[in-house]
This record gives structure tokens, C-alpha cells and sequence, in this order.
């Protein structure tokens, strides 16, 4: 891939050059936005393992240039792909940008100290959100989480035969459960901080 | 998608960031086209997060993990949640226990708390400790078993009867969306901000916990109590109480009305609070109505008998 230009000062997403993006993730506006939500995702989950301290902020500037490359007429066939290449050279960008990491062990230790206020609200609002999940869901991810690294894989695999469904469709379930649990508990210690 | 553990140590040197850069670029052009392997990177995450709480990683893959995983805010805060869910499902678990005893609290008559205090005020003060401790350990210990064995019968006769899932019947209680509503593909656990036009999924409501620090002392004759705002949407009340003094290895706290109508009683260790030289209560928002209150606080001497530590008062108001 030829190296891009770099971001035009004043280049914003318009009206136009959003559609025209959407346009090459789907042809259905409704598949499109589901499109873009994974894609989004992987982005943000792309810097995140790259060990970024700002992932949204990298993969909206991703989308941004994505999007200007379309409108200038690049012919994208897979946009999926072409974002992983894309991605990198904003990593490289910002690589330079930040000092990546330094003392981040130093800032753990820190932080895990000022934050111990911080992890009981964590546990309370835990367990408020807990709570909150249908009664079939709150077994299934207690249970399926309870079991110790030596006994996991035999009581997951128990546990999806009396439910009825395969290993790994169970351990999507678990996984999903689980983010609504973590994505509640987050937007409660944010609103208790903030109270 | 490739079985269960096929890809459990690429996925794991992966996240751990101890692969070639040009074994990464493929690994995350993988990801990017294929969003079966996107799911199996983000379980394998949970699966490193966990095993890492629990100690189960080696040492190089554990120091290996702190400076891949623990180096971002958002890093650090899952590792917290998979504490927090570590707590919940290990039943043995001091801060599990003391959750369901504040929620036993929600359903004790104030005269039973208070009968007990009297009768360990009545006794020998040598037994009071003892029985205290003994009494503690009886109280949870019940509380657990039955929470967890209705918990578990609730759970089985809805998977048999397949009722439409209920919730704690409480205004304030939390909701979370169930995994049935979420996308069928990688996206699931995505919580982006879509560009306008972009359909967007409802955002799940949370509990939320008021707090209040308070300092010992603080009376009205002292320029007023410490005002604690309170919206219907709280659900729990945390009060941060800081320490000035001597300090004792249990403590008792006692919320009473400005009138001295006791409302809630509870028995703690120092220790339970996060930040040295203080300790957290956490009680129920719906306890509090508008207007004063006092928090005394006493605290248990080497001889077990209790002597006044601290005062504490605020006031409630509502919005």
C-alpha cells in the first residue's frame, strides 16, 4: 500500500463522505450501521492490544481518514482489510506522537493504591448489577466462571451439556453476558464518582 | 470458528504482545476479516484477565501481562471487574459475605439489631467479643447458604419453565441488557459512539452509589452538617468515615435520626475501607428521608467492651 497523504488540516467527516463510507460497508443502511459498530470495535480493540492509552480516539481518526480515502475515490474492495493496513500507519503516527508506556508500572502501582476507594464501590456496584441480570443469566456466568483452572474445561464442558448447547456457543453467551456486566459496573462507578 | 482451544497460546502471545511484529500484522489482519476469530481474541482476553487474577499465569506471562494489560486505565479497571467477579463466585468471600448481610440489613427489623445490642450490653463483657464474632460468623454463613440455594433453585425453575426473566423487584434496580438482545457477530461488546445516522442500541441503566466523606465532629453548631444530595436514582448510600484518634480493630456504628430513633446498626473491622484512616459503610439509600442524622461510632477495647469513638452527622437532602 502506497504511503498516505498526511491528514489535511480542517478535513472533517461530512454528511457526504459519512454516507459514501457507510455505502461501502453495506448497501443496507441497517447492516451498515451494524458494520460499523464491529468495525469500530475492532479499531478500538486493535490499539488497545497495541497498548494505547486513547484506542477511541485512534480508531475515530482511522475511521475519518478511511472515510476521506473514499471520498477521493480510492477503490476499496474490502474495507475490513484495508483497515487493518490504515490502522497501523495511525499507530505509527502516534507512536511518534506519545512516549508509549513509560513508567506504566510505576503508575499501576499508584494508581492500584488511590483507586482501593475506587475497587469497593467497584464491588458494590458489581454486585448491584448482578443483581440487575435476568436470574438465568447471573447463574450461568456465576457458574460458569466459578471453576478453577484445573477443573475449567471439564465443568464448562458439563455445564453446556445440561444446557443443551455447544462449548463454544456457550462461551460466546458467557463472554457477552459478561461485557454487559463489565459495561454496567463501569457506567456505575463513573456516575457514583461523579455524584 | 476453530474449536475451543486451538488457538489458546497464539491468542495468548498475542495479547501478551510476544509475537514478531510480522506475526501480529497477521494475527491482526485475521481479526480484521474474520469476526469468528475477532470473538475468540476477545474471549482469550477474559480467559488471560482471569487466569492473571487468580494467579494462575506463570511469572513471565504474568509480568508480561502487567505491562501489556495494566499500562491503560481501561486495562486496569478489567482486571478490577474480574476481581469483582472473582469475589462474587468464590462463596468463602469476605466482601461477598458482607454484601449480602447489607442486604439482609434492608430486610431486619430495626428491633432485632437492636435487641441484639441490648442483650451484648447485658452480658459479660469477657463473652461479649466471642459471641459477637461467633454469632457474625453464624449470621452470614446462614445468609449465604440460603441466598445461594435460592439463587440456584431460582435459576433452574426459570431455565425449566422458561418464564420471561425477572429482576429484584426494585424501582432503583439495576438493568442490564440481556445477551439474546446483543448482535450476532464481533460487535458485541462494543459500546462506540456511531456518526449521526447510524442506528443506535439503547444504553443499559446502572445503580448508582451516592458518597460522602465525613470528618468526625461535624455537628450543626459547626457551620452545619455535611449536606448529602440524594436523587431517586440512588440506590446505595456510602459514607467514608475518617478516623481521628485511637483507633480499634472493630468498630460499631450507629445511624440514628436527630431525634435518637435508631435506624441501622452495623459491626465492622477496620480494614474494610480502602484508604487508611478511615472506613466505609454502605447502607441503603431508601433508609434516608430528608433531614439530619448522626452516625455514632464506637469502638471495641482490648476487654471487648465498646466506648464512643466518633460522631458523625449530615444531612439528607433529596431532590
Amino acid at each position: 500500500m502506497k504511503p498516505l497523504p498526511r491528514q489535511k488540516k480542517g478535513w472533517d467527516l461530512s454528511e457526504k463522505s459519512l454516507a459514501g463510507f457507510m455505502s461501502v460497508l453495506d448497501e443496507d443502511p441497517e447492516r451498515a450501521g451494524e458494520r460499523y459498530e464491529i468495525l469500530r470495535r475492532k479499531l478500538m480493540k486493535f490499539f488497545e492490544w497495541r497498548g494505547s492509552t486513547n484506542a477511541d480516539e485512534l480508531a475515530d481518526d482511522t475511521i475519518n481518514r478511511l472515510a476521506r480515502k473514499i471520498e477521493e475515490g480510492e477503490d476499496i474492495r474490502n474495507l475490513f482489510a484495508y483497515s487493518s493496513g490504515m490502522a497501523r500507519l495511525v499507530w505509527l503516527e502516534a507512536l511518534k506522537r506519545q512516549e508509549r508506556a513509560r513508567g506504566a508500572i510505576e503508575e499501576l502501582h499508584a494508581a492500584g493504591q488511590s483507586s482501593a476507594e475506587t475497587g469497593s464501590q467497584r464491588i458494590e456496584c458489581f454486585e448491584l448489577c448482578l443483581e440487575g441480570l435476568p436470574v438465568e443469566n447471573r447463574a450461568l456466568i456465576l457458574d460458569y466462571y466459578r471453576a478453577e483452572k484445573s477443573s475449567k474445561i471439564k465443568l464448562r464442558k458439563q455445564l453446556a451439556e445440561k444446557l443443551g448447547t455447544p462449548i463454544n456457543a456457550l462461551r460466546i453467551r458467557a463472554h457477552r453476558i459478561r461485557l454487559q456486566l463489565e459495561r454496567c459496573v463501569g457506567d456505575c462507578v463513573r456516575k457514583s464518582e461523579e455524584a | 470458528m476453530k474449536s475451543e482451544f486451538d488457538n489458546d497460546e497464539l491468542v495468548q502471545r498475542f495479547l501478551l504482545g510476544n509475537l514478531s511484529e510480522s506475526e501480529r500484522a497477521e494475527l491482526e489482519d485475521r481479526f480484521f476479516a474474520n469476526d469468528d476469530f475477532f470473538q475468540e481474541l476477545l474471549i482469550g482476553e477474559d480467559d488471560l484477565i482471569d487466569a492473571y487474577v487468580r494467579g494462575e499465569l506463570p511469572a513471565a506471562e504474568g509480568s508480561l501481562f502487567e505491562r501489556c494489560c495494566l499500562s491503560t486505565q481501561a486495562g486496569r479497571e478489567r482486571v478490577e471487574f474480574s476481581r469483582a467477579l472473582f469475589r462474587s463466585v468464590s462463596g468463602d468471600d469476605p466482601i461477598a459475605l458482607g454484601a449480602m448481610a447489607r442486604e439482609a440489613d434492608r430486610n431486619v427489623a430495626h428491633s432485632w439489631w437492636r435487641s441484639l445490642f441490648d442483650g451484648f450490653a447485658n452480658r459479660r463483657p469477657a463473652l461479649n467479643f466471642t459471641l459477637a464474632a461467633a454469632l457474625l460468623v453464624v449470621v452470614l454463613g446462614g445468609l449465604w447458604l440460603l441466598a445461594n440455594r435460592g439463587r440456584t433453585r431460582t435459576a433452574r425453575e426459570e431455565a425449566r419453565t422458561k418464564h420471561a426473566p425477572t429482576v429484584t423487584p426494585r424501582d432503583s434496580s439495576p438493568s442490564v441488557e440481556t445477551a439474546e438482545q446483543q448482535p450476532a457477530s464481533g460487535d458485541e461488546n462494543s459500546n462506540p459512539t456511531p456518526p449521526k445516522g447510524t442506528p443506535q442500541k439503547p444504553v443499559p441503566s446502572s445503580p448508582m452509589i451516592a458518597t460522602i466523606t465525613l470528618q468526625p465532629g461535624m455537628v450543626r453548631d459547626e457551620g452545619g452538617a455535611a449536606p448529602l444530595l440524594l436523587t431517586g436514582r440512588a440506590t446505595k448510600v456510602r459514607l467514608q468515615l475518617m478516623l481521628e484518634g485511637e483507633r480499634y480493630r472493630q468498630y460499631r456504628a450507629t445511624l440514628s435520626t436527630a431525634d435518637g430513633m435508631k435506624l441501622w446498626g452495623r459491626v465492622i473491622a477496620e480494614g474494610t475501607s480502602g484508604r487508611s484512616g478511615s472506613l466505609a459503610l454502605s447502607l441503603p439509600a431508601d433508609l434516608l428521608r430528608n433531614g439530619d442524622y448522626v452516625l455514632a461510632l464506637s469502638g471495641a477495647k482490648s476487654d471487648g467492651k465498646w466506648e464512643s469513638a466518633a460522631d458523625y452527622s449530615f444531612r439528607v437532602v433529596r431532590k
